[in-house]
């Protein structure tokens, strides 16, 4: 069970309210993928070596709280990454991927149609004008069942680098049937602070926690 | 400035209203806590959707390998709030299904040579195959019926319609909290996030069933601002 109740909101909208507030991993708890006909769950199957993320069946979404009221919502548009596997012990696999910070996308536009917000946080959430990659590289790995582990690597965004973990399940893997390479994919959870990362505007507002979700696709590259 | 104000406002509601409300307990196990009903100041009315603070988020299984993630960028709703007596609140949505993005990173054109459509998220939208936004321009929601299951969690049942067919949807909703805010004349402000599903093939969308799941997914954040007159 993983409830990570949020300082600042908690506050808010306890002061507000009496009590409730806004949890992080209340609504996507890492849904589990049922087995697919064709669908292998046993990482042992994929053969070795690098992968490429198949970005248009990636995603990294990120929610912070806003207020008390709601997990304010975004994600990226332009990211990529590569992974070494080793299934026979997954453990020793890697991974590295970059993202654009100047992709970051809420959807939200101004009067003018225009994604002035995305650029305003880019900027200020993201420092991307001096920092425009955030990156994170594996450097450890730890396995909690046979498709369930926790990965641990160096996140670097803002500029800052700090280890963090995040857990990682494997959903299955097949022979992918439009680019006939074995395609794996995966679905990822980690929430960080973004006061450790430098990123402190708007604090009493919005939480320091960010809940971070990722779904991956890799395509094999013989 | 701005931040100033945040911090003074963030200062202010933890002076003002922090102390006769008992510590929440991070820790605490679930089973002991019993939560109390949620003391509510937002007052009983029509409340908008804040437009600015807003998300709604669909997953699909893609292959049995992951869940593919897509957004619709353009939805309104309207919330009749009850605090009092929350069953008897109701709610009506919009979405622009041509609002859909996949977020797709590649030259679609490039790959999609013989396609009537400009990029993966119009084919989305328009194909009659996917969410025929040409043939119906809107989804809506009108909510029926809502259960309480908890202080503040209920559920949301409404009929949505969606590619011209009218289905009954329930959404597991959690009342958020309340609050007021400052820089909007202390406009009362309610939030809520909801989780719900619904299979594609009861609304006709039985498009790609071996790669793409029947079920699907929606995670909702919303913002409300009550609506002044």
């Amino acid at each position: 069970m993983r409830i990570i109740f949020l300082a600042a909101a908690l506050a808010l909208a306890s002061c507000a309210s009496g009590g409730g507030g806004v949890t992080l991993g209340q609504v996507v708890a890492g849904a589990r993928l049922a087995a697919a006909p064709g669908v292998s769950t046993a990482i042992a199957d994929a053969p070795a070596g690098a992968y490429k993320m198949d970005a248009g069946h990636a995603s990294v979404t990120w929610r912070v709280a806003h207020m008390g009221l709601s997990l304010y919502t975004g994600r990226f548009e332009r990211m990529a990454g590569v992974l070494t596997l080793d299934p026979q012990n997954p453990v020793l696999s890697k991974i590295e991927t970059t993202i654009e910070a100047k992709s970051v996308s809420t959807g939200h536009r101004d009067a003018q149609g225009q994604a002035s917000f995305d650029a305003k946080i880019a900027k200020d959430a993201f420092g991307a004008e001096t920092h425009p990659q955030i990156k994170f590289v594996s450097t450890s790995a730890v396995k909690k069942s046979d498709t369930a582990g926790t990965v641990t690597g160096d996140l670097t965004f803002n500029g800052v680098t700090k280890s963090v973990s995040m857990d990682v399940t494997f959903n299955g893997g097949r022979t992918h049937p439009f680019y006939n390479v074995y395609a794996i994919g995966f679905s990822g959870q980690t929430s960080i602070k973004r006061s450790e990362f430098g990123v402190t505007n708007w604090a009493g507002a919005v939480g320091d926690d960010v809940q971070i979700l990722i779904e991956a696709e890799f395509l094999h590259q013989p | 400035m701005i931040r100033t104000t945040f911090l003074a406002f963030g200062a202010a509601l933890a002076l003002a209203a922090c102390a006769p409300q008992p510590a929440k307990k991070a820790e605490a196990p679930a089973a002991q806590a019993v939560e109390p009903a949620p003391v509510v100041k937002a007052p009983a009315g029509v409340y908008l959707l804040d437009k600015g603070h807003a998300s709604l988020l669909v997953r699909v299984k893609h292959m049995g390998l992951s869940n593919y993630t897509l957004r619709f960028t353009d939805f309104d709703a309207t919330l009749d709030f009850n605090p009092s007596n929350p069953i008897a609140s109701s709610v009506t949505a919009s979405i622009n299904p041509a609002s859909v993005k996949s977020d797709y990173p590649g030259d679609y054109k490039a790959t999609h040579k013989g396609s009537a459509f400009r990029s993966w998220d119009d084919d989305v939208a328009k194909n009659p195959l996917w969410l025929n936004a040409n043939a119906h321009r809107t989804i809506t929601f009108t909510s029926t019926a809502l259960t309480m299951t908890g202080p503040r969690t209920g559920k949301l049942t409404g009929d949505l319609n969606f590619r011209g067919v009218t289905k009954p949807v329930t959404l597991d909703v959690t009342f958020n909290g309340d609050t007021v805010i400052p820089w909007l004349g202390d406009k009362n402000a309610i939030g809520f996030s909801a989780k719900g599903g619904l299979k594609r093939s009861d609304f006709g969308m039985d498009n790609l069933m071996q790669a793409v799941s029947d079920s699907v997914e929606i995670v909702i954040e919303a913002e409300f601002h009550q609506k002044t007159a």
